[in-house]
């Protein structure tokens, strides 16, 4: 799936086909239309992200590579269990000369804005359905639509009346 | 011997994770490296013969010799001819005294058969061997299960078991000979 599609499939999601409540224009300066879809597929990917690596997610396991000088990787979340290293300034270092047993942690998805739009990006299909859902409770949220009962078919929460209960 | 990745195979398995997820394999091996030093001491204060070693032990001309570097406590300093070495305290001045001091043995020049008590030397990585006998393993498992748990009173519970099977392994069985003849029994 590509960013464009996804950002298709986004406006189906919150009955904007014909891109109306958010125009197809936009930048970042000027956060409207398809830019602001694509910051809340950002954002869901994040959200999301945490919440599959919470449920212990194989797909977000990745392994810390020890070449020259060890940097926290930018899609780091969390190490799976206690390892020996410390972080200062995002510089890994480890208790030791290298590591003698693999330290796994839990990466992020990459961002939609990553990639161009006809770009593919590296998602498993329910991966991108989870993100473009919880993405479409954002842009329905920022139209003051109630969201509660949206939020909760997506396992987030949400109460009765609208009250959001994170 | 025993693999590490034998072992941290069946830990991963007993706290069901076996994606290491949960727990990494550093904290696996450190908790088996924790139970092997655990056990080994024990059996090393009960005089348990299952932690006991035996090496060559060279003595230079200069009368001393450096120990091993796994040694906890000595068993006996064979001289050859069965004859057994003994301990001094003072530096040994005839032939058949030894003296330790620190991780130093001093002695007369000449080959000993070193018997020791000794204390496993640490695994750090899945692809070494954990320097215990295999039939140990099972022990090790639940000892490292237990401390993985910060569970010390069961790992020690678990350590004196062990102790006490292996201390039973030194003789095959006791016969049974009934009540002496002296009050009443048969022979």
């Amino acid at each position: 799936m590509t960013p464009n599609q996804m950002i298709a499939m986004l406006r189906r999601y919150i009955s904007d086909e014909q891109a109306t409540g958010f125009t197809s224009g936009g930048n970042m300066e000027q956060p409207e239309g398809t830019q602001e879809l694509l910051s809340y597929l950002d954002r869901a990917v994040d959200e999301y992200s945490k919440r599959q690596a919470l449920t212990g997610d194989l797909r977000l396991l990745r392994t810390l590579k020890f070449e020259g000088k060890p940097l926290l990787p930018s899609d780091f979340l969390s190490l799976c269990g206690a390892v020996p290293i410390t972080v200062s300034d995002k510089i890994i270092t480890y208790y030791g000369d290298t590591p003698e047993v693999p330290i796994r942690y839990f990466a992020r998805l990459p961002y939609v804005s990553d990639y161009g739009m006809d770009s593919e990006l590296p998602y498993e299909v329910d991966q991108s359905t989870g993100i473009i859902s919880l993405a479409a409770v954002y842009a329905l949220n920022k139209q003051e639509y109630n969201v509660a009962q949206d939020l909760m078919l997506l396992g987030y929460g949400g109460g009765v009346n609208g009250n959001v209960e994170q | 011997m025993i693999p590490v990745l034998r072992l941290v195979k069946s830990l991963r398995y007993a706290l069901k994770d076996m994606q290491g997820i949960k727990n990494s394999d550093y904290e696996l091996i450190e908790s088996i490296n924790q139970a092997s030093t655990l056990l080994y001491s024990r059996l090393s204060e009960r005089y348990v013969q299952a932690a006991l070693k035996k090496k060559i032990l060279l003595v230079g001309d200069e009368g001393s010799a450096t120990l091993p570097t796994d040694f906890v406590h000595i068993h006996q300093l064979g001289m050859g001819d069965n004859d057994v070495a003994i301990p001094t305290s003072t530096l040994p001045a005839v032939e058949g005294t030894y003296r330790i001091i620190g991780d130093t043995i001093y002695a007369y020049p000449g080959g000993y058969s070193l018997e020791y008590y000794y204390v496993p030397k640490r695994v750090s990585g899945l692809g070494d061997e954990l320097d215990i006998p295999l039939s140990m393993s099972p022990y090790i498992e639940q000892i490292s299960l237990a401390l993985f748990g910060n569970n010390l009173e069961k790992a020690e519970q678990l350590v004196t078991q062990c102790s006490q099977v292996l201390a039973a392994r030194e003789v095959s069985h006791f016969t049974d000979v009934g009540p002496v003849q002296a009050l009443g029994g048969k022979i």
